[in-house]
Parts: structure tokens; sequence; C-alpha cells
């Protein structure tokens, strides 16, 4: 599992994921992601590189979502895989994590003011 | 004369992060052998490392302690049974966690047993010899070339 970031104007940042995000992965990232979300307030976070996701992923991107979101900040989720999107679906993270799959979109989504 | 099943495959894992790893490795290439549609090779990985981290995570084994997993192909299904000698822990009886709902509400983590009924939709515990048998049944799409 591997994140590599990127500013991408507007004081947006683009966190991009590769690899599985199982309890591994989200153990590999935990770390630099905890940095990122406690150093940015508005973040897209790129999900096409990832083939994989379970509970402990989950938790790795609820948690930060809940800590940008204490700054008034905002995080949402960019092209997931169909079986990336089903986990995220059916475990009710959509409700507090929104998906996007046009990166236009998803940086506006978190650019715009609340 | 008792014939070897070809489509079965056992796994004598530590119970530890290496032992999933090793798992969920072994379970891809089986997945790739045996041609499994993608969706389904996703729902297997996903319900074994829900439910081998679970084990690992709060079963209480001492260290050194195994799990065994079988996988095996018949009748249209992948079958997967997880077999420990951890706490009895059934997951079927457990409570979901309340839904997500805000941000500033939402609770951390929960979610596996729920994400474990949303991809298999046969799950059956047993609780035997001082151990926890927790098996899965992933019906296969019919009519599959090679099926």
């Amino acid at each position: 599992m591997r994140m590599q970031t990127e500013d991408i104007g507007g004081g947006v940042t683009k966190a991009s994921l590769d690899g599985r995000l199982d309890i591994a992965g989200a153990q590999a990232i935990d770390l630099p992601f905890n940095v990122l979300v406690g150093q940015k307030r508005a973040i897209v976070v790129d999900l096409s590189g990832v083939d994989f996701i379970a509970s402990m992923g989950l938790r790795t991107l609820i948690m930060g979502a809940k800590t940008v979101a204490s700054k008034g900040g905002r995080i949402v989720l960019l092209s997931p895989s169909a079986d990336v999107r089903k986990v995220l679906e059916d475990s009710g993270t959509t409700a507090i994590l929104k998906i996007h799959s046009d990166l236009a979109e998803a940086v506006a989504a978190v650019a715009a003011p609340r | 004369m008792q014939m070897a099943d070809a489509d079965a495959r056992e796994f004598d894992l530590p119970a530890d992060l290496a032992g999933l790893q090793t798992l969920s490795e072994g379970v891809e290439r089986l997945a790739e052998a045996r041609g499994w549609p993608s969706s389904t090779a996703f729902a297997v990985q996903l319900c074994l490392e829900e439910a081998v981290s679970n084990v690992i995570r709060h079963g209480g084994l001492p260290a050194g302690e195994r799990v065994r997993v079988d996988v095996r192909q018949a009748d249209g299904a992948i079958v997967v049974e997880i077999a420990d000698r951890g706490v009895a822990f059934d997951p079927l009886a457990a409570p979901p966690p309340p839904p997500l709902t805000d941000l500033e509400s939402a609770t951390i983590g929960g979610r596996g047993i729920g994400l474990m009924h949303k991809f298999c939709p046969d799950i059956g515990y047993r609780r035997s010899d001082g151990r926890n048998f927790l098996r899965f049944a992933f019906p296969l799409p019919p009519d599959r070339p090679g099926a």
C-alpha cells in the first residue's frame, strides 16, 4: 500500500492510494494519512489504484474524515473500483464520505465553502 | 478408495498478520487458477480478512497458536471454513453497530461483520470441541465456461 500526495491548486490536496487497503495496508498508511488530515482541510482521496478494501481500511478513511471535518474541512473519495464502491456503500460509509467519479467535481466538492 | 479432492485447499496459518498475508496471497492464486469471477474472489477475500482479523485481534489466542482455513469448491459454490481455538464468538449473534449518519457522531470500526453479511448470503457458525467454526458459502454463477 502506497500513498502519494499532490497539491492540485486552490488549496486542494489529492492523495492517491495504491494497493490493498486491508489490515496491513491500513497499518502502512495510517501514519502518513493521519499527518495529511492533520495538515490539510480540502482533500480528494483517489481510490482508483485500490483493488481491495476491508473494514480496517474504512476505519482509516472515516477517522481521517472526522479529523478534517472537525476543522471545518472536507474529504471526498474519487473513482473507486466497482468492488471497492460496494464495500463503501454496503458499510454505510457513503453516508458520510461522498464518492465522485470526476476529479473536477471532487475538487469543487471539497473547495466549496461550507 | 478416497480420492484426493483437487478443488480443496487447506491453510494452516499462524494467528497473526503474516498469516493473514499468506492466506490472502494463497486465495488469490487459487482464484486465478480456478477462474473465479473477480467479484466472487473479492467477496471471499473480504470475508476471510474480516473473520480472520477478528480471530487475531479478539480471539485471545496465545502466541504461536494456529488458525485453520479450508477452501473448497463444490456444487456450484466456494465453501470456506475457518477454525480457531479462540474464545467462543458467534459473529452472527453480534449486534450491528449504529448506522453512519454524520461525521461528528460516526463511530469508528465494527463494520466488518455487517460486510460479511453483505458479501456472503450463506454464513454458519458452530462451537465444537473448544473451537469456533465459521463457514461461508459463496454461490458461483451458473454455466461458467469450465465450471
